[in-house]
């Protein structure tokens, strides 16, 4: 019996040895793609001055819609910072769901709104809507008032009202750089067939902000935040870029991405049932597209820009990454005949499997992997060259691969300018290995539990609010 | 699985695997941190050329700028230009010729054309982006001397390059190209069609001819024609109403018809509402939208019920733009008096009377 059962952690040993050299290997790849995409990209924005020809004419028309709830601690700044983006022509939709604080009433004295009228365009369900306001500063903001749904009923809400062919989804909490607009267009200009984009999102903690623009880009000073630029730069950078270049994106985060009204309201808008209603529309968008036979694209743009402030405590982080991966997990789980499946394309063959083997079950088999390898190093029952070799893939790999992720910024957008903040991603990328990235794979197991289990709901994070730039009474 | 460890122990082979694959993923991270050495290396460059760059631009700035405002003394600026600066002059030209136009995109000519030789050996480089880059390069600083490599760019395999090459002729400082361009337009079809017609636009009144020679081509492609449609739509050319309304009446493609009816709105008249009329009724929504937004503005009197009853249309984009049609066409009465009824679309007319009242 017993010698069964070291045979089995031994074979299981190997499962994760596999399991690591796989993961990694997709990452490396992704990475080779992005490091070619983001050298493409570079060139060809010093080619084609796209700025200057959205601004000259020809530009969409584009409807923000920001959902909000509970947002009075930075909905004011936020929405500043919209009014003032470099864009032809846009509306801005904030939806007020259902907030219990005063968010509703800080925008309505903030910017002069009164109760207009205003007839929807599509007829998604949504919970009831209260009241539609306009402002009377600026013609373009509205906002709609409605009963708590959720965000993708707050979502579908705004799209009812949109009556522009492309929206921007973004969150209430979110800063959008003042080219964000101009650049994440880029795709629906160059290609009629594009129904949606996704923009990077970087982390504003630690940030100077004033009137809704970061002035200066600082690592935060909190050392989970510091972690969470790390995984972004390589979430975005290493992992869309790669598969926007493979022409696989199966992601675009809820906090910025751009898409067209029409063939989202064809395909049902989004779903209600899901907190992890930003994946679960792409895969859908995808799957509508394909089983329908409309030529489409999806794509990552990575310079347009939406700043957002993330967890600062592990609690708060625990509850973001189970979120993530219930989402990650219903998304997955419903639309699963995608799955190899090559009437879908590179979507169902390449990005779909790599979710759903290795983002949403590769994580209980990394957690497991730790426990399995600590019981055979603490037995003895293995032998050096293994755990050398384990220790090389599970942690060493993943720092190169981090540090490859902080290369790519680097090479390409540099948004850090002290080179103190670029030493300090480098050491990052060899501390988050030792500690964070197993602890980030326990809260996705639980989350993985948690989507098994039915549970539902988004968990609350209380808001800091993004920091100021520091003004004397006469500046103000 | 256990099997398979079995025989690899078997064959003795299991420990040299891990050593190899040690090996492997230690050779994976050397390159790792070659990568990072690059980009700190790569950081400290960047610096550098920045500075350089600091340094150009503050030295050619004021005599450039004295130079457009005097030509005269423009030949100081080249004295300031040192052989392996040449490159970076072209550079900064180019980003000031972003900025203006007319005689002072002139003078940025005159200054940069001495550069400009191996700029043009770069429009027939291996590489997309350096042709590209070449090409735009050309295009502002270039023409007309370089015009030839310009317009041979339209012909290039790579759509990014034609498509630099036809942003820079549709010019309205070159309206001698815009029939090139055109001639063009369908190696763009993926873009978005107003991004097209924007840039056709811009080239100005002397390319309404060819617009309408391609707009009026019968065996034109719908969606070439369509753009050429909609530029002669920003263009408001009043020449074009004739053959708009002869599209409207006799066309198929939704997208044609649609643009034939949006260059009916802008320069349409009463002669031309028989077609527009004929088209309300349209089965398609969107031509819908389209002929009821012409009717607003080219209708008349006896239009007004027409207009209003499509306000009861079941698409909801149909009856905004037959509501704001009515707006267009005087009847504010109608509309007071529906937005106090319990007519279905009641907060419609609402919604149409406060865009008028502006709130």
């Amino acid at each position: 019996m017993s010698t069964l059962v070291w045979q089995a952690l031994g074979a299981f040993n190997w499962v994760v040895l596999a399991y690591f050299i796989v993961l990694n290997a997709v990452y490396l790849i992704t990475s080779l793609f992005a490091f070619g995409a983001l050298r493409r990209y570079a060139r060809r924005l010093k080619s084609l001055d796209l700025a200057d020809l959205v601004r000259g004419a020809g530009a969409p028309p584009i409807t923000l819609l920001a959902p909000a709830y509970n947002e009075e601690a930075t909905c004011v700044e936020v929405v500043r910072s919209l009014l003032t983006l470099d864009y032809p022509e846009y509306e801005i939709i904030v939806v007020n769901d259902g907030s219990t604080d005063r968010t509703l009433e800080r925008l309505v004295a903030e910017f002069n709104l009164k109760p207009t009228a205003r007839i929807a365009t599509a007829f998604l369900d949504t919970r009831p809507v209260r009241q539609i306001y306009r402002s009377q500063r600026h013609t373009n903001l509205w906002i709609i008032d409605k009963e708590n749904g959720g965000k993708a009923d707050a979502l579908n809400a705004g799209v009812n009202f949109c009556r522009t062919p492309l929206f921007c989804a973004m969150d209430a909490d979110s800063l959008l750089e003042r080219e964000a607009l101009v650049r994440i267009v880029r795709p629906f200009l160059e290609d009629a067939h594009t129904v949606a984009a996704g923009g990077i999102l970087r982390i504003a903690n630690g940030c100077v902000v004033d009137h809704g623009q970061v002035l200066d880009v600082r690592l935060p000073r909190n050392v989970w935040a510091r972690f969470q630029v790390l995984e972004y730069l390589r979430a975005f950078l290493s992992g869309r870029m790669g598969w926007d270049a493979l022409r696989a994106t199966l992601v675009i985060s809820g906090a910025f991405g751009m898409f067209r009204r029409s063939t989202v309201v064809d395909a049902g808008g989004y779903a209600t049932d899901t907190v992890g209603e930003d994946m679960e529309l792409v895969v859908r968008l995808h799957r509508h597209c394909r089983e329908q036979g409309i030529p489409y694209a999806i794509h990552f743009v990575p310079d347009p820009v939406a700043w957002t402030e993330c967890p600062e405590t592990l609690r708060q982080l625990a509850r973001q990454r189970d979120r993530w991966q219930r989402g990650l997990f219903q998304s997955l789980t419903r639309h699963r005949v995608m799955l190899m499946n090559s009437r879908y394309g590179r979507a169902g063959l390449l990005a779909f499997p790599y979710f759903f083997f290795l983002e949403m079950l590769g994580p209980v088999v990394e957690a497991l992997g730790y426990v399995a390898f600590a019981v055979a190093v603490l037995s003895g029952r293995t032998d050096y060259a293994y755990v050398v070799a384990f220790l090389m893939v599970a942690i060493v790999l993943g720092v190169a691969l981090s540090i490859a992720a902080v290369a790519l910024e680097e090479l390409s957008f540099r948004r850090y300018p002290r080179l103190k903040d670029l030493l300090s991603l480098f050491a990052l990328a060899l501390a988050e290995n030792l500690g964070y990235r197993q602890l980030t794979a326990w809260w996705r197991v639980k989350g993985t539990w948690s989507a098994l289990r039915g549970v539902e709901g988004w968990g609350r994070m209380a808001r800091k609010g993004f920091t100021l730039v520091e003004r004397t009474d006469d500046e103000r | 699985m256990s099997s398979v460890v079995g025989l690899v122990e078997a064959m003795g082979l299991r420990t040299s695997a891990l050593w190899l694959l040690a090996l492997v993923v230690g050779a994976l991270i050397l390159m790792a941190l070659v990568f990072a050495a690059y980009a700190v290396y790569l950081r400290i460059h960047t610096d550098r050329r920045q500075r350089l760059w600091e340094q150009l631009s503050a030295r050619w700035e004021e005599p450039v700028l004295l130079a457009l405002s005097d030509p005269a003394s423009a030949p100081r600026v080249h004295e300031l230009v040192a052989p392996q600066h040449r490159l970076h002059f072209v550079r900064f030209a180019l980003e000031y010729a972003r900025r203006v136009k007319g005689e002072e995109r002139r003078v940025l000519q005159t200054l940069a054309e001495p550069y400009l030789a191996p700029i043009a050996r770069r429009a027939h480089s291996r590489e997309v982006e350096v042709r590209t880059r070449a090409v735009q390069t050309l295009g502002s600083l270039g023409l007309p001397p370089y015009a030839p490599e310009v317009v041979k760019a339209l012909d290039d395999p790579s759509p990014l390059v034609a498509m630099v090459a036809a942003r820079a002729l549709a010019s309205s400082e070159h309206p001698e190209h815009a029939a090139r361009v055109l001639e063009h337009l369908h190696r763009f079809e993926g873009w978005s069609r107003s991004f097209m017609a924007s840039m056709l636009a811009a080239v100005g009144p002397a390319a309404a001819p060819a617009l309408r020679a391609s707009f009026g081509d019968a065996h034109g492609a719908p969606w070439v024609r369509a753009v050429a449609a909609e530029a002669l739509t920003m263009l408001r050319d009043f020449d074009a109403g004739d053959l708009a309304a002869a599209v409207v009446s006799t066309e198929d493609d939704r997208e044609l018809v649609a643009s034939a009816l949006r260059l009916l709105a802008a320069v349409g008249t009463p002669e031309h509402v028989a077609a527009v009329r004929a088209r309300c009724a349209s089965p398609d929504n969107v031509v819908r939208v389209h002929a009821l937004d012409a009717l607003g503005i080219v209708g008349e009197e006896d239009d007004l019920p027409r207009l209003l009853g499509a306000m009861s249309d079941p698409s909801p984009w149909v009856a905004i733009h037959a509501a704001r049609g009515l707006r267009a066409a005087g009847g504010m009465r109608l509309l007071r008096d529906l937005s106090d009824s319990d007519h279905p679309r009641a907060a419609l007319a609402r919604q149409v009377l406060g865009e008028e009242a502006g709130t």
